[in-house]
């Protein structure tokens, strides 16, 4: 969120991915949330807006949809068929939409957090590959442990935890952090760390589909931040490394026999990691 | 593959290269095509061949054998491929083109896979022991290591099931090496199309006595043409016999000149006559007439006059093996032009020939008032068999032969007996009581009494022994008839169904041996199919094959053909190796590199990597510095020193601002103290007495 990206929580039903996003959402006073619950017969317009003729002016009015937000929560993002899907890749990538010809600007910050299920599962649409390098970060939650679990039980006995949370920061506050990230010092040489990284996977034979220059530009963006929560000045090479995979894996798109065979991308970037020389 | 040890080798080290190497190429599915279709033509190829070659029934075996070779294309694309296995529709083209069809439609279908290696072993396995020096004592002991080899890494339970898995894989190599033995004996033995495709020359088992239908092949086994106008010999011998027991005609011990050699003691009897009638084949020697001219002389003794240009000659032409008894006339003369290392003939006249070629074409002079067989013995050719002595000699009395003046009338009277009173049949329906039950009719009683019924072999046989009993020499003789005429080509073909069996009789007015023919005349029409297309298909490819032999046969010829059929494998070949090699793409490990900007600023801090990695081991090159030498924090007394020195070394190598000077002071300080910390730590002892690092 610091680093100006968004973010996709993988991970099967009921880990807290939408806790997590509301919880968020909540921590942030005076910021705009909005949710779209993703269905299959969701429809573009649903989300960028719409316009309607006002009868007494006879005029169309645009009816902002829910991207005009500060921070969206998109749930199940991939239940929605692949066109929806879509319709949020200009506003993710370029921070404006444009509906029926006319540009509206998305200022501020604007801050997806989506959720999905695991591709694998039933009555779901994968993501295209586009859409999913608009993500700065995939991060999965996992199942918790069972203390972890039973405590979970305990707090909502008797209303969920999320609901009496409070605000630790305003609008104004997270913009200024947000600009802070951005003033994070990074060295020619981690920066050419982050392009090996990053342009190592585009010459192996079990990935079909590597990772872009906007993987090199959201590592770089991601390392800022984390050095930024870790009261650095600049990057160093762990906190690239410790964010590689949340970065990396997600763009890639592997063989299928890569695949059968056991190997996934997270696997594939840890391996990178492990390869490439790191400046001492 | 066994009679080819180097070959063998090869190939294995091929196979097993993939173990001992990293090399691998990146074969898509086009290549696993391609490597089966370079299969597929190679074995082919080694078909025709083989095909050609002669011999079907060593056919199968012989490719058997030599499979592994052929199949390596495929084994080569899954071994040294990226893959384990190959998709199983490499062998269906239809398969390949739904597959196809479906991915454009965008039905997404994911090919069944199948591991070729194991395919592979089993077809080494076999092919092992098909070879022409498989031996069983090194067969089975072979199989054993290489199951044992196979089973242990499996980890199977308790010994003593390694022990019961390498009993069932020993019982099951035991049972299916004897079971494939004996099914190429029976082969070979003519096992699949009677008893005329292994003829053995002394020892002849005949139908008599068997149940059933006799089948005979229609195939064409040797064509003949004579000069214009002459008639070609109606009986052609192949072999000879002399001694007649209980359905089986052999030969009696003869020495070189014909005559009987004494008796040996009982008990070697039956051995000592088998190498005594093989001794009995003598090499025949050619002569030149002219120059360029050799020909073969059949008799003994033969002079000038058994290659006279008066004499009556025809060619024939026919598939030949080595060592193989060939039909000839009864008073044939010599033989010329024939592709030949060598003639055999023995006292009873079957001549053997040793072919270079397997297809032999020459020509055979005939009727020369002489015969290869030596003259009779009367001590063997008037002999008959002990269980049917009383039968013969009342029915001899019966028919009055005994007291015909010379042989015309006797063999007349014999074959007007034969046609009035008797019918040939090819059906088999009387049986051979064993020796036990004495007292029962032989099959030739029971012939002569009861059914009257049977084929030429219960007629020549009967025939034999009664012209003994009434004081003829008379041997039994087997081979063609020849009696059906190719107007088109000119030429008269013999086939499998014109096997017969007739009697060479002594005529002592002539001082020669003549064929009598006792079956009833129009047998051969109660035979004779009419023939189908498939038939003269048949013919025309056999007829082809053979013109090919012939062709190839001739001195000329030979560079041509070697020439053009080894051009054209080799053609072929390097272009599907070719198309194989296009397909593959090298796959290196792919050695992922940090692109080097400027110098790299050292700090103290770096003076320390030796000395710690005495005690954490090697850093890995992507192991970053600072968090592997935070793992000295664990031992050093003192760790928040190590932690100040890392930060000001990260703020010098990573902080793209300067660092004050102070800061590389301090550093040089702490580390000045880090090191002295270290050595006081000494080296790192583990508990198992070996040194080793932290990590």
């Amino acid at each position: 969120m610091v680093s100006g990206g968004h973010v996709l929580l993988e991970d099967y039903p009921g880990t807290g991915k939408t806790t997590l996003a509301k919880a968020i959402a909540r921590a942030v006073a005076g910021a705009v949330f909005k949710r779209v619950q993703f269905t299959p017969d969701l429809l573009p317009s649903d989300i960028l807006g719409v316009s309607v003729l006002d009868p007494r002016t006879q005029e169309f009015r645009f009816h902002q949809g829910p991207v005009f937000t500060d921070i969206l929560l998109a749930d199940e993002i991939n239940r929605a068929s692949p066109r929806t899907q879509s319709a949020l890749l200009e506003a993710m990538g370029e921070r404006q939409a444009t509906v029926e010809g006319r540009r509206y600007d998305l200022d501020g910050m604007f801050f997806v957090i989506a959720t999905q299920n695991p591709v694998e599962f039933r009555g779901t649409y994968p993501l295209p590959e586009a859409q999913m390098d608009r993500f700065a970060m995939q991060c999965t939650l996992g199942y918790v442990s069972a203390a972890e679990e039973a405590s979970i039980l305990a707090d909502q006995m008797e209303s969920h935890p999320v609901d009496s949370l409070d605000a630790v920061a305003d609008r104004e506050e997270l913009l200024a952090v947000m600009a802070a990230a951005r003033r994070v010092r990074v060295s020619d040489e981690l920066r050419h760390y982050m392009v090996s990284l990053v342009s190592a996977t585009r010459g192996r034979p079990e990935i079909q589909l590597a990772a872009s220059p906007r993987a090199s530009l959201a590592l770089m963006k991601v390392s800022q931040a984390v050095a930024l929560f870790e009261g650095a000045e600049f990057v160093t090479p762990e906190m690239i490394q410790s964010v590689a995979a949340d970065v990396i894996a997600h763009r890639l798109v592997l063989e299928p026999e890569a695949r059968f065979s056991g190997i996934t991308a997270r696997r594939l970037v840890a391996d990178l990691v492990e390869e490439i020389p790191v400046p001492v | 593959m066994t009679d080819r040890p180097l070959v063998g080798l090869v190939l294995a080290l091929v196979v097993e290269a993939c173990h001992w190497t990293r090399l691998r190429w990146e074969f898509n599915d086009a290549a696993c095509v391609r490597a089966w279709h370079l299969s597929a033509v190679a074995i082919a190829l080694t078909t025709m061949l083989i095909w050609l070659d002669g011999n079907r029934y060593t056919a199968l075996p012989r490719l058997l054998g030599w499979l592994p070779p052929l199949l390596l294309p495929m084994q080569f694309v899954q071994a040294f491929g990226m893959r384990d296995s190959i998709p199983l529709n490499t062998f269906s083209f239809f398969a390949r083109q739904r597959r196809a069809r479906n991915v454009d439609l965008g039905l997404g279908e994911s090919p069944i896979r199948m591991n070729f290696g194991n395919m592979y072993l089993v077809t080494v396995m076999v092919s092992s022991t098909l070879g022409a020096r498989s031996n069983g004592w090194i067969f089975l002991p072979g199989l054993l290591i290489l199951t044992a080899w196979a089973l242990i890494p499996m980890k199977v339970g308790r010994p003593v099931h390694l022990l019961l898995g390498l009993l069932m894989a020993g019982l099951i190599a035991v049972a299916g090496r004897y079971g494939l033995a004996k099914a190429y004996e029976w082969v070979m033995k003519g096992g699949l199309e009677g008893s005329d495709s292994f003829l053995d020359p002394n020892h002849y088992r005949t139908a008599i006595g068997r149940l059933g239908e006799i089948k005979l092949s229609p195939t064409i086994l040797w064509r003949i043409r004579t000069e214009q106008g002459t008639m070609p010999p109606l009986h052609l011998r192949t072999a000879s016999y002399d001694r007649y027991s209980s359905g089986i005609w052999s030969n009696s011990e003869r020495s070189v000149s014909g005559q009987a050699v004494q008796a040996e003691p009982s008990g070697l009897a039956g051995k000592s006559q088998g190498l005594q009638a093989e001794k009995d084949f003598v090499d025949l020697v050619s002569r030149d007439r002219v120059e360029g001219e050799s020909y073969w002389l059949l008799r003994a003794n033969a002079g000038e006059e058994a290659f006279s240009t008066k004499l009556p000659r025809f060619s024939i032409r026919g598939a030949a093996e080595t060592d193989m008894p060939i039909p000839l006339p009864g008073d044939a003369a010599s033989l010329r032009d024939f592709q030949l290392d060598g003639v055999e003939r023995n006292s009873l006249g079957t001549v053997r020939i040793f072919p270079k070629e397997s297809v032999i074409d020459g020509l055979v002079l005939w009727r020369d008032q002489g015969n290869p067989e030596f003259g009779p013995d009367d001590s063997l050719d008037l002999k008959v068999s002990e269980r049917e002595r009383a039968l013969i000699r009342r029915y001899v009395r019966e028919l009055g032969l005994d007291r015909m003046p010379d042989l015309k009338s006797k063999l007349d009277l014999l074959s007007g007996w034969f046609a009035r009173e008797f019918d040939y049949s090819l059906y088999l329906s009387i049986s051979q009581p064993g020796f036990e039950s004495s007292g029962k009719p032989t099959a030739i009683g029971t012939f002569l009494d009861t059914t009257r019924k049977g084929h030429c072999e219960y007629f020549a046989t009967a025939a034999s022994m009664l012209l003994r009993e009434s004081g003829v020499p008379t041997r039994y003789a087997i081979g063609y008839v020849v009696v059906e005429r190719d107007d088109r080509r000119q030429e008269y073909v013999v086939r499998g169904v014109h096997g017969h069996a007739w009697c060479r009789v002594w005529d002592g007015a002539k001082g020669q041996w003549v064929d009598f023919d006792p079956t009833p005349p129009g047998w051969l029409a109660m035979e004779t199919r009419p023939t189908t297309w498939m038939q003269d298909f048949h013919d025309w490819l056999q007829r082809a094959r053979e013109d090919f032999f012939i062709w190839r046969g001739r001195a000329e010829n030979r560079l041509a053909v070697t020439l053009v059929l080894s051009g054209f494998s080799v053609g072929g070949l390097i272009f599907i190796l070719r198309r194989l090699w296009r397909s593959r793409r090298k796959v290196e490990v792919v050695r992922a590199r940090m692109e080097r900007i400027g110098e790299r600023p050292v700090t103290a801090l770096h003076s320390l990597e030796a000395l710690a990695a005495v005690h954490l081991g090697i850093r890995a090159q992507g192991v970053p510095f600072s968090r592997w030498l935070a793992e000295l924090m664990r031992v050093l007394p003192e760790p928040f020193l190590l932690d100040e020195a890392i930060r000001i070394h990260q703020r010098i190598r990573y902080d793209p601002e300067p660092a004050p000077s102070q800061a590389v002071e301090r550093l040089n300080e702490l580390v000045k103290r880090l090191k002295q910390m270290l050595d006081h730590l000494g080296k790192p002892r583990s508990t198992d007495g070996s040194w080793s690092g932290f990590l």
